[in-house]
């Protein structure tokens, strides 16, 4: 094959598998700095960045966008950072206490036990959640906790431990290193970690140390040696069985600390190890799963309360929530779809400038100049369109709505400084909103408590009244008594005027002042008195309400003023009181939880391309090679195959009066037009599982000989042979069939299904 | 063509769960065209009579059906368990032209789609066949598929066309038999796309049927042999369908460079999925990157590929670092500390993994995740087999941080498959690899092979059992390993059957000789090639 074989090109050969290039300042010794730093390549240049708008974007506004991503993302992330390490350090500490005081544990609190024949190793079996891309950070951290108390860790993961000298030689590699960098002797005093002998990795090596430092330093009693394997699953039992036997003689001499990681459950230590290794540990068992609760502070810190100026509309944050529920609870998931979108928002939206007017406290002014492009594309997003119209209704508004329309600078400095105004007013107004419904069911049942990623989602997704969820608050709220009601308008008072600085007017529209409305309803309901007497005779529409002395207690009146039905002692005044409160917390949630789309500029801010977010990082390579051999038109949208196809359906239809056939059976003709590939994907879909290659061979050359009506002439039959080799080559490679020795000349068919 | 042709009484086959009671085989399509019944307990030995048979199985059939369904018998639909079929007089007729060009009768050729491209749309492999233990399912829709479980699997063949069914030329089919005639007559117009039952159901009814399916004994000894230099030539020259579409598509492609390269600064390495070779398209992007920083190109899809080497080869060529020793993990570790140290002389790296989903590469996955894993590394890489996602594990997958982009080519993957030789199996070595090794060998060795090999032709001259009916292994005449030995003896090659062993030894690693152990324990020996070719090779020798 050597002497025939002919390279395609420089990156192919019959030797080689590895080919480097280097670009040419280094070639000529001249060390270069990062890749984004270099200027004159075309790739690199602004950072990949391109100018939008069919290349009509000023260079002005891709260095913002550019500027604007690394200022906005990069807080963004170490707040993620911060939270994620917020909610593991709470996990980490019980076990880093657990480790402090291992030993004298088994000692001190459980005296009266049967002296055993053998030595314990205390372990702690951390449960950390399936969600194992995230417990390399959980794992360091319990490593970094526990290095900060003077403990000595080895952290081990099972793709570098797949036998006992392995495993042995990471354990003391790492507790060498930590040695070295403290005490400085371990290596040179064992020969660990350097030197020309080979190494003979083995736990005494441990045991002599530990002997030694322990006699010299008296800290060193008090000190640990933990070894952490991270993925307790991933380990061949017969190594950690042998580990811990081995560990069980070194125990007196050093004391060992395991930490078992789990992903799956607990039973994974019973069912991997042996029994007779298991009564060696001493085990306690943690919780260190937190991923939900990472996900709800970082939904409330950036979405929620705005920490992010890009917000998610319903169906991407639909996409970004079951990425996390439905596959893993992968914070790093969650991040990871997060910062694409960011990336995507400031690539490729051209009003993504716009996001400089929002940073900070409050609403600036952008630092560039838009181009009329930009201009007219803010123009055209209807939320603004919607903004405008409702100007044109107020005095003067036609000229402005007319200067809006005709004048860029007018429109950049006026009326979207406005619209950015509303736009953070809104998004304040809804965390209030979300704040104010948090409060709500802390006083509701356990049942009908959500957790705030999903009273996002209901935020974002249902309008007010279609929402089952507020409504199932708001029959709370009026089930409440006159006590309770009293500490929860306390609650929403105190949430509605923590935040600050927001402009009350500019939420919906100015309708609903919220702290004032809740500050009124709690003063009415602590002086119920002093409503007026056509106060009360303005509820004589409600049920019972017409006769106060004789108040109907039937069920009728359960939906609308149920808590009557609860106290009998409470007068109609308060009665009042409490219906005009339960109105007043209605009208407060139902202010600040307007749909996000009625918001100007909702397009732009609330990201809105899902589908990018799925084929990104759900991505379905299978379905991808389907459709490309078996729908080839979604990819190349060619006359020939089409045009043919739908002629031939015409006129099959017409003389054999068959009767009109759905699209899908169009899609299923072979047509000689289509690559070979796909004419010979086409033909084994019909097929059992084996395949006779010669019979196929003859239904392709069957379908490319109608080729022949084409200017080239048909193919001849070397060449229709060596098409089908190279097409049924290509589905081999692509795993549609496999060679198979059950048949001579016979392949196996591999996939089932469209 | 003139009496079958014409109308005959349209009848009414309202259960076909009957007609497998009474032993007859039906073919419907789902979508309601035609249907198609015989006897398959009967041979027929032309395809007239067997379409006479078909129409009198047909009205015999119908008279079994259950007398509530005869009233139906005159309203010509035809009603197969619950679902109305129209037309299958007009199969009938279908069904005579495409046997008349079987005959080898050009007439049949205009009666259907000449002129029109939907010619192709015929042509199926027969795949569909499946076994009838599941005859009496309840879903109409199976019962094309369940009748034709005694039918043998193969390729029906275009109603246009003119090459007998089974066969490259109307020579071939004569040999085959009478079943075969038969069979083809019954398949040769079947619409197998009509098949829409849902694909599990389909995978276990070929799963559990009690025969498994059936496929013809045709063998690619019909077709001439091409060497690879041949096939490159011939298509090399084959013009590329859909050119201007798929220049289109690659200008598309290439737009999005500066995009990936957006992505690759932020910290996600790039995975490029799709039909077609990806590499031309990522190897220019890769030329474009080298602009920056050194890039390493690994071609994942080679068939020798060491990835233990290739790092070492980037340790060395771009980190400059001498000397490495260790395991490919241990190498990926070095490479992704030196990044993460500070002063170093080389900033940032790309990686490019072509097909990491090679063989040779898919248990290194963890050792390119902890690559993945450094910041300054960025890793392009591309994957072709549809399953290839499934190897690598939660935490593996978010080491890599893959961001996913559909890069369909429709390339042909002419370096990706070029290792491949298809048609000889990967034990085989082929002729001129065993001439390869023989030209090293002595005289003695020579010897050796040319017993056995004018054994095996000399056997093959014997048998004259055509090759087609051979079932798989049969094919090659075995020599009993004592026999091989008393003939080479006598022959003086050897001398001691130890020597013969490891002489024996030198061809097995070579793969030129096999071995097999019969029941008995018997050793047999063979040449796993067919007589014609140890016969050139024969002559090759001297």
């Amino acid at each position: 094959m050597a002497d025939t074989y002919k390279p395609m090109d420089v990156f192919d050969s019959m030797t080689d598998s590895t080919f480097i290039l280097k670009p040419a300042a280094q070639q000529k010794g001249v060390a270069r700095g990062g890749a984004g730093k270099g200027d004159d390549g075309a790739l690199s240049a602004n950072g990949g960045y391109v100018p939008l708008l069919q290349g009509r974007e000023p260079a002005e506004s891709v260095v913002l966008r550019r500027r604007l991503f690394e200022e906005v993302w990069a807080p963004l992330e170490a707040r993620l950072v911060a939270i994620e390490m917020q909610e593991n350090n709470m996990g980490v500490r019980e076990v880093c206490d657990f480790v402090d005081s291992a030993y004298t544990q088994i000692e001190t609190k459980e005296k009266g036990r049967l002296t055993q024949p053998f030595a314990e190793i205390a372990a702690a079996v951390a449960y950390a959640g399936v969600n194992t891309g995230d417990h390399g950070k959980l794992f360091q951290s319990l490593q970094s906790e526990l290095h900060s108390r003077g403990h000595h860790v080895a952290l081990l993961e099972s793709q570098y431990c797949g036998s006992l000298p392995n495993m042995n030689r990471w354990v003391l590699d790492q507790i060498g290193t930590s040695i070295h960098a403290s005490a400085g002797d371990f290596s040179t005093a064992h020969g660990v970690g350097g030197g020309s002998r080979a190494v003979a990795y083995d736990l005494s090596l441990l045991g002599h140390w530990w002997a030694d430092a322990a006699a010299r330093d008296e800290a060193g009693q008090r000190r640990k040696i933990v070894v952490i394997l991270q993925d307790l699953e991933g380990f061949p039992p017969m190594v950690i069985d042998d580990f811990v036997r081995i560990a069980t003689g070194y125990c007196d001499a050093a004391p060992i600390v395991l930490v078992l990681g789990l992903a799956t459950s607990y039973e994974c230590v019973q069912q991997s190890l042996t029994k007779a290794s298991i009564a060696m540990l001493n085990v306690e068992r943690f919780n260190l799963q937190r991923s939900k609760q990472c996900i709800d502070a970082a939904v409330r810190s950036l979405l929620v309360d705005g920490a992010a100026v890009l917000a998610f509309g319903a169906e991407a944050y639909k996409s970004l929530l079951d990425q996390f529920l439905l596959y893993s609870f992968s914070i790093a998931g969650f991040v990871r779809k997060l910062k694409y979108a960011a990336m995507d928002f400031f690539y490729a939206q051209p009003l993504s400038v716009l996001a400089s007017m929002a940073t900070g406290a409050g609403v600036g002014v952008c630092p560039i100049r838009l181009c009329h492009d930009q201009a007219e594309l803010v123009r055209m997003q209807r939320s603004v369109q919607r903004f405008l119209e409702h100007q044109a209704g107020r005095d003067g508004g036609e000229q402005y709505v007319r200067q809006a329309l005709i004048d860029d600078v007018f429109l950049q400095d006026t009326v979207l400084l406005q619209m950015m105004r509303q736009l953070a007013a809104y998004r304040q107004g809804y965390g209030v909103g979300i704040d104010i419904a948090m409060e709500i069911q802390a006083m509701a049942p356990e049942t009908t408590r959500k957790p705030i990623r999903t009273l996002h989602y209901y935020g974002l997704g249902q309008k007010f009244d279609e929402c089952a969820h507020w409504r199932a608050l708001l029959a709370v709220v009026r089930r409440l008594k006159p006590s309770e009601m009293e500490q929860l308008l306390r609650g929403l008072c105190r949430v509605a005027e923590q935040r600050e600085g927001v402009d009350w007017a500019l939420v919906s529209g100015g309708s609903t002042d919220v702290p004032r409305v809740l500050r009124d309803a709690a003063q009415l309901l602590a002086s119920p008195e002093s409503q007026t007497g056509s106060e009360l005779s303005g509820l004589g529409g409600l049920p019972g309400l017409g006769e106060p002395p004789k108040r109907s207690r039937t069920r009728t009146g359960m939906e609308s003023l149920p808590f009557r039905l609860f106290d009998s002692s409470i007068s109609d005044a308060q009665l009042c009181a409490l219906d005009k409160c339960c109105a007043a917390i209605e009208a407060a949630l139902r202010a600040c939880l307007r749909p996000y789309s009625d918001a100007p500029l909702s397009e732009v801010f609330y990201y809105r391309h899902s589908h990018l977010l799925d084929t990104t990082f759900s991505a379905q390579p299978r379905a991808a090679v389907q459709t490309a051999l078996g729908k080839s038109h979604y990819y190349i949208d060619c006359d020939c195959c089409a045009a043919a196809g739908n002629s031939a359906a015409a006129s099959d239809a017409d003389d054999a009066g068959y009767g009109v056939r759905g699209a899908d059976e169009e899609d299923q003709r072979i047509m000689p037009s289509m690559g070979d590939t796909s004419i010979a994907y086409r033909l084994h879909q019909e097929c059992g599982r084996l395949i006779n290659v010669y019979d196929w061979y003859s239904s392709f050359a069957s379908v490319v000989e109608s080729e022949g009506r084409s200017a080239h002439g048909a193919p001849g039959q070397s060449e229709t042979q060596a098409r089908f080799m190279r097409a049924v080559e290509e589905m081999r490679l692509l795993g549609f069939i496999k060679a198979t020795q059950r048949k001579t000349d016979h392949v196996v068919r591999l996939t089932w299904g469209a | 063509m003139a009496d079958n042709g014409s109308p005959s009484t349209p009848r009414t086959i309202p259960r076909a769960r009957n007609r497998f009671d009474m032993g007859l085989t039906l073919t419907a399509t789902r979508r309601g065209r035609r249907t198609l019944l015989t006897d398959n307990t009967h041979e027929t030995p032309s395809r007239t009579t067997s379409e006479v048979t078909d129409i009198l199985k047909l009205g015999a059939a119908a008279e079994a059906d259950d007398k509530e369904n005869s009233s139906e018998e005159t309203s010509g639909i035809c009603s197969v368990a619950g679902q109305t079929v129209y037309g299958f007089q007009k199969r009938a007729a279908r069904k005579r032209a495409s046997s008349s060009s079987r005959g080898g009768g050009q007439s049949a050729r205009g009666r259907r789609g000449s002129g029109t491209p939907r010619a192709g749309r015929r042509a199926t492999i027969g795949g569909a066949r499946r076994n009838a233990s599941g005859a009496s399912d309840d879903d109409d829709e199976e019962d094309e598929d369940n009748d034709d479980d005694d039918n043998e699997q193969r390729p029906k063949r275009a109603a246009t066309n003119r090459r007998p069914y089974g066969g490259s030329d109307g020579s071939d089919s004569d040999s085959d038999g009478g079943d075969r005639d038969n069979d083809s007559a019954l398949e040769g117009d079947a619409d197998d796309f009509a098949d829409t039952r849902p694909a599990y159901e389909r995978y276990f009814q070929d799963l559990n049927g009690s025969k498994g399916p059936k496929t013809s004994d045709n063998t690619l000894a019909k077709l001439p042999r091409l060497t690879p230099a041949q096939t490159g030539a011939i298509l090399a020259s084959v013009p590329t369908k859909h050119k201007e579409e798929l220049a289109l598509l690659d200008s598309l492609h290439r737009r999005q460079f500066r995009q990936w390269f957006f992505e690759m600064t932020c910290g996600f390495s790039i995975m490029f999925y799709g039909f077609g070779s990806k590499r031309q398209l990522i190897n220019s992007f890769a030329t474009q990157l080298a602009e920056s920083a050194p890039v390493a190109i690994v071609n994942g899809y080679f068939p020798a590929l060491n990835l233990k080497q290739s790092l070492e080869k980037i340790a060395s060529e771009i980190l400059g670092l001498g000397d490495t020793t260790g395991s490919a993990a241990d190498l990926a570790l070095l490479i992704r500390d030196y990044f993460g140290t500070a002063g170093r002389a080389v900033d940032t790296m790309y990686v490019i993994v072509h097909n990491i989903d090679g063989q040779c590469l898919r248990k290194h996955q963890a050792a390119l995740a902890a690559l993945a894993s450094s910041p300054r590394i960025h890793l392009v890489a591309s994957i072709d087999h549809i399953e290839a996602p499934l190897i690598w594990d939660a935490s593996t997958a978010t080491r890599f941080n893959w961001a996913w982009h559909d890069l369909t080519t429709f390339e042909p993957y002419a370096v990706e498959t070029s290792n491949e030789n298809f048609g000889a199996e990967t034990k085989n070595i082929g002729p001129r690899g065993v001439l390869h090794v023989l030209a090293s060998l002595t005289e003695n060795a020579k010897g050796i092979f040319r017993v056995l090999a004018e054994f095996q032709v000399a056997e093959s001259v014997m048998d004259d059992t055509p090759a087609a009916q051979k079932k798989a292994g049969a094919a090659i005449p075995e020599m009993p390993f004592g026999g091989y030995f008393a003939a080479c003896r006598d022959q003086f090659l050897v001398s001691s059957e130890m020597t013969f062993r490891s002489q024996l030894t030198e061809f097995r690693d070579h793969q030129v000789i096999q071995s097999r152990h019969a029941a008995d324990g018997t050793e047999f020996v063979f040449i796993p090639l067919d007589a014609a070719t140890l016969g050139s090779i024969l002559e090759g020798m001297d």
